[in-house]
C-alpha cells in the first residue's frame, strides 16, 4: 500500500489522512479515491476513455487526477494506481431524459474501437449456448431440476429469437465502452451530473446499454424510457442495426446463465431460493424491457417507413 | 305389455381446443377424456352434472415468429408462466361442462347410472389446435317399451329385423335405444361458464327471432349430415298425441349447419324386403333461448345431431376467430329456457305405409313431409327414415 507521504508528495497535498485505508483519502482538496490496477494497458485505455468521454459529453467524470509532474498513473508495488475525486451523492434522473439521453447517446458512440487490452465480449464464449442445449432432467429429477428445465426451454426460445434478430441486423461494428452496471454510477456534485466510470474491462456490445434501460424502465416507466430512447437515438442511432442488436441483447437470457453458474454447487434450499428470486426478478425485468423496446422499435420503424 | 331392461343414452362430441400462443404442440404424448360428474336427484329429475375433463401431455414447440412486428416476435413468458411437468412436458387441461337431466322414472337405481367415454380420438390439424372426437354414453337408463295398438309388431320379427335391417350410419348412436326412444323423455345439456358476449347475443337473438317467426327452422343432426328445413305453417305441427316421450336435445340455436348435397341425409330405402320394423319416433328438441348461465359463442357438434355439418361450420369459424372456437362442445348442449321450441321426430317407415298414411297419422301435409325429407318422389320404402316436424308445447318438455 502506498504511504500517505508518498501520495502527498506525488499529488501536492498539504494535509491528508485515510478515511479508508488504502482506498479513500481525505485531503484539503476534497475526498479522493485510490484505484488499483493490475493491467497497465487497461488503465491506459480507461485514462483515454474518460478523457474522451468528458470532452465529448461535457460532463464531469471520475478522470485520473494528475500528479504534480503531470502523470495520470503512478506505480506501486502491487501495480498501477490512479487517484480520483470521490463523489457519493446520487444523481436524480427524473425528468432529465433529454440531458441524460444525450449523454448516453454520446457514451455509446464514443468510437473507441481500437483497444489494446483485453475486452469483455459476452458472445465470445459459448457457455450460454452449451447450457441451453442440455436438458437438466434426469430419471429422478428434483423440483429444482424441473424448474431449471422449464427455464432452459424458454431461455432457448429467447436465445434463438435473439440470434435471428442479430443475424438480420447484420454483423456491423458494435460499440466498445467502459462497462455500466447501474444508473447509480451517476452522481451529482455542485449541482452537476458526474459520471463514475467503473474499472472493468472494456465491454463490447450492448450489455451496458441494456443495464441502463432496464433500470430506467423500472424507475421511471415506459413513457420516460421512450423519451430517453428518442434522445439516445439522436446521438447513437437505434433505428438502425444498433437498435436491433440492442433488442437481441435484451432478449438473450443472460440471467439464465448466471443462475446456472451460481447454483451449480449450491445445495442449500434457502440459498437456491434466493437465487431463484433473483432470477425471477431479472427475468421479469428483461421481459418488460424487451416488450417496451419492441414497441419503441415498431413505432420507430413505422416512422421510418412513412 | 311393458318390460324393462337397462339401456343407455349415447352421444358424440367433436371439439376443437386451441392452445395459447407460444404453447403450441411439437409432439402430443398423451391425451385422455374422462367424465368428472356428480349425480343428484331432485323433483322427479335426475341431474348429472360435472364435466368431461380433457388432460394430456405434450412436448411444446419452440417456435419462431415470421411477423415483421418486433412486439409479436419477441414476447416470452415469465418465470411463473413457464410451468413444466416432470419430463419437461407441457400439460393440457381442459374441462367441458356437462349437464344431463333425466326423469327419475326412467332410472331404476341411481347407483346404476354411469357416464362413460366409450370412444375417443383426436387429430392435430395445427400445432396449436387439438380436434377431438368422443362417444359418450349415459348408462343405467330404464329400457321401457309399451305395446301400442297402432304400432303392434311381432317381437320375434323385430329381432329378426335387426338382422336384416341395415341401419343407416347416422343411427348407429341410437343402437341401444332405437326402440325405447318412444318412451324416453330427457334432455342433456352442457353449459359454458363464461357469459356470452354481445355479438353472440345479437346473433343469438336474431336466431330466436327466426325461430319464433313465421319461418320455423328445424335442425336435424346426424352423424354425417345435417340439414335444416323451414316451415311456414307452424300451426299444422301439432303435438303428436302419443304416449311416446320425446328425446330432447337442447341445443344452441346458433348452430346452423349448412346443407350440403353430399351430406344430405337422404333417407335411404332399404333394398331388401324385411319383416315388420319397429317404428321409432324420437323427438329432438331445440331450445331457442340459452340458459342464463350459458354462453353461446361456440359451436358444438353432437353426433346424433349432425356433427359433421356443425364441424364444417366450426372449421369455418375457426379460421376467423380462435376465441370463438375455443369451446365448442358445450354449445351444442346449451340448455334453453324452452318457453317455445320445436322438435323433430324420426319415423321408420313400416311395411305398407305410404307418405299419405304417415302424413295423416302425424297430421301434417304430404308436401311438408316431402320438403322436410327432401324426397324426390312421393314414395317411401319400408325401413326408410322420415323426419317429422312437430311443434312442442312447453308443458311437454321433459
Amino acid at each position: 500500500m502506498l504511504s500517505l507521504e508518498y501520495l502527498q508528495e506525488c499529488y501536492g497535498f498539504n494535509h491528508s489522512k485515510w478515511k479508508i485505508n488504502g482506498e479513500i483519502l481525505d485531503t484539503e482538496k476534497g475526498v479522493k479515491r485510490l484505484t488499483n490496477w493490475t493491467e497497465e494497458k487497461r488503465v491506459r485505455w480507461h485514462v483515454q476513455w474518460r478523457d474522451q468521454l468528458a470532452e465529448k459529453t461535457g460532463c464531469l467524470t471520475n478522470r485520473m487526477i494528475q500528479t504534480i509532474h503531470g502523470e495520470r498513473i503512478i506505480l506501486s508495488d502491487a501495480g498501477w494506481v490512479t487517484l480520483h475525486d470521490e463523489v457519493t451523492s446520487l444523481f436524480s434522473y427524473k425528468n432529465r431524459e433529454n440531458e441524460i439521453g444525450a449523454f448516453f447517446g454520446r457514451y455509446f458512440s464514443l468510437g473507441m474501437q481500437d483497444v489494446d487490452t483485453e475486452i469483455n465480449d459476452p458472445y465470445a464464449n459459448n457457455k450460454l449456448k452449451i447450457y441451453l442445449q442440455q436438458s437438466f432432467l434426469t430419471k429422478n429429477s428434483t423440483e429444482e431440476m424441473r424448474f431449471l428445465e422449464g427455464i432452459r426451454r424458454e431461455s432457448r426460445l429467447r436465445y434463438n429469437k435473439a440470434k435471428e434478430i442479430k443475424e438480420k441486423a447484420g454483423g456491423k461494428q458494435e460499440p466498445i465502452v467502459a462497462p455500466i452496471r447501474s444508473l447509480d454510477q451517476g452522481k451529482v456534485v455542485y449541482g452537476q451530473f458526474y459520471w463514475t466510470n467503473l474499472k472493468g474491462r472494456p465491454e463490447k456490445g450492448y450489455g451496458s446499454l441494456r443495464n441502463v434501460l432496464t433500470e430506467w424502465l423500472q424507475r421511471y416507466g415506459q413513457t420516460s424510457l421512450f423519451s430517453l430512447l428518442n434522445e439516445i437515438d439522436k446521438e447513437f442511432s437505434l433505428k438502425g442495426y444498433h437498435g436491433k442488436n440492442l433488442l437481441a441483447e435484451c432478449l438473450t437470457p443472460w440471467e439464465f446463465l448466471e443462475y446456472v453458474m451460481k447454483t451449480r454447487d449450491v445445495h442449500e434450499k434457502d440459498e437456491l431460493l434466493v437465487w431463484k428470486e433473483k432470477l425471477t426478478y431479472q427475468w421479469e425485468a428483461s421481459r418488460l424491457l424487451v416488450k417496451a423496446l419492441g414497441e419503441w422499435l415498431d413505432v420507430a420503424q413505422e416512422k421510418v417507413t412513412v | 305389455m311393458t318390460y324393462e331392461q337397462p339401456s343407455s343414452l349415447a352421444f358424440s362430441i367433436k371439439e376443437s381446443v386451441w392452445l395459447r400462443e407460444g404453447e403450441e404442440i411439437d409432439e402430443l404424448l398423451s391425451l385422455a377424456l374422462e367424465p368428472d360428474i356428480s349425480i343428484r336427484e331432485a323433483d322427479d329429475q335426475v341431474f348429472i352434472r360435472g364435466s368431461l375433463l380433457l388432460f394430456g401431455e405434450y412436448k411444446p414447440k419452440e417456435q419462431d415468429s415470421n411477423s415483421n412486428s418486433y412486439s409479436d416476435q419477441i414476447s416470452f413468458r415469465s418465470v411463473e408462466e413457464v410451468t413444466m411437468s416432470d419430463d419437461g412436458i407441457g400439460m393440457i387441461r381442459h374441462s367441458f361442462p356437462l349437464d344431463v337431466t333425466i326423469p327419475r322414472e326412467k332410472i331404476n337405481r341411481l347407483e346404476d347410472l354411469y357416464v362413460t367415454v366409450d370412444a375417443f380420438d383426436y387429430e392435430l390439424p395445427g400445432k396449436g389446435c387439438i380436434e377431438l372426437e368422443a362417444n359418450v354414453s349415459v348408462s343405467g337408463i330404464k329400457h321401457e317399451r309399451t305395446e301400442e295398438p297402432e304400432d303392434t309388431y311381432d317381437e320375434q320379427q323385430d329381432e329378426e329385423s335387426d338382422d336384416y335391417y341395415t341401419r343407416p350410419q347416422e343411427y348407429n348412436d341410437f343402437s341401444s335405444e332405437r326402440e325405447e326412444m318412444n318412451e324416453r323423455s330427457f334432455h342433456f345439456e352442457a353449459v359454458r361458464e363464461a357469459a356470452a358476449d354481445d355479438e353472440t347475443k345479437d346473433e343469438y337473438e336474431s336466431r330466436v327471432e327466426e325461430i319464433k317467426g313465421e319461418s320455423k327452422e328445424f335442425q336435424n343432426y346426424e352423424r354425417n349430415a345435417a340439414f335444416e328445413q323451414h316451415y311456414e305453417e307452424e300451426d299444422q305441427y301439432e303435438q303428436e298425441e302419443n304416449n311416446e316421450e320425446p328425446v330432447s336435445y337442447n341445443t344452441d340455436p346458433e348452430i346452423e349447419p349448412e346443407y350440403e348435397g353430399e351430406t344430405e341425409p337422404e333417407p335411404e330405402p332399404e333394398p331388401a324386403p324385411e319383416p315388420e320394423l319397429v317404428r321409432s319416433e324420437p323427438t329432438v328438441n331445440f331450445s331457442p333461448q340459452p340458459s342464463p348461465v350459458s354462453a353461446v359463442e361456440e359451436t358444438h357438434e353432437l353426433e346424433e345431431e349432425g356433427e359433421e355439418e356443425a364441424g364444417r361450420d366450426q372449421t369455418e369459424k375457426s379460421s376467423s376467430s380462435k376465441d370463438e372456437n375455443a369451446l365448442y362442445l358445450t354449445k351444442m348442449l346449451t340448455k334453453g329456457d324452452q318457453e317455445e321450441f320445436s322438435k323433430l321426430r324420426m319415423c321408420i317407415v313400416q311395411d305398407g305405409e305410404s307418405l299419405e298414411t304417415i302424413a295423416e297419422r302425424y297430421n301434417i301435409q304430404v308436401s311438408n313431409l316431402i320438403r322436410m325429407n327432401r324426397l324426390n318422389e312421393e314414395r317411401v320404402a319400408e325401413g326408410q327414415i322420415l323426419y317429422i316436424p312437430v311443434k312442442q308445447t312447453p308443458t311437454s318438455k321433459s
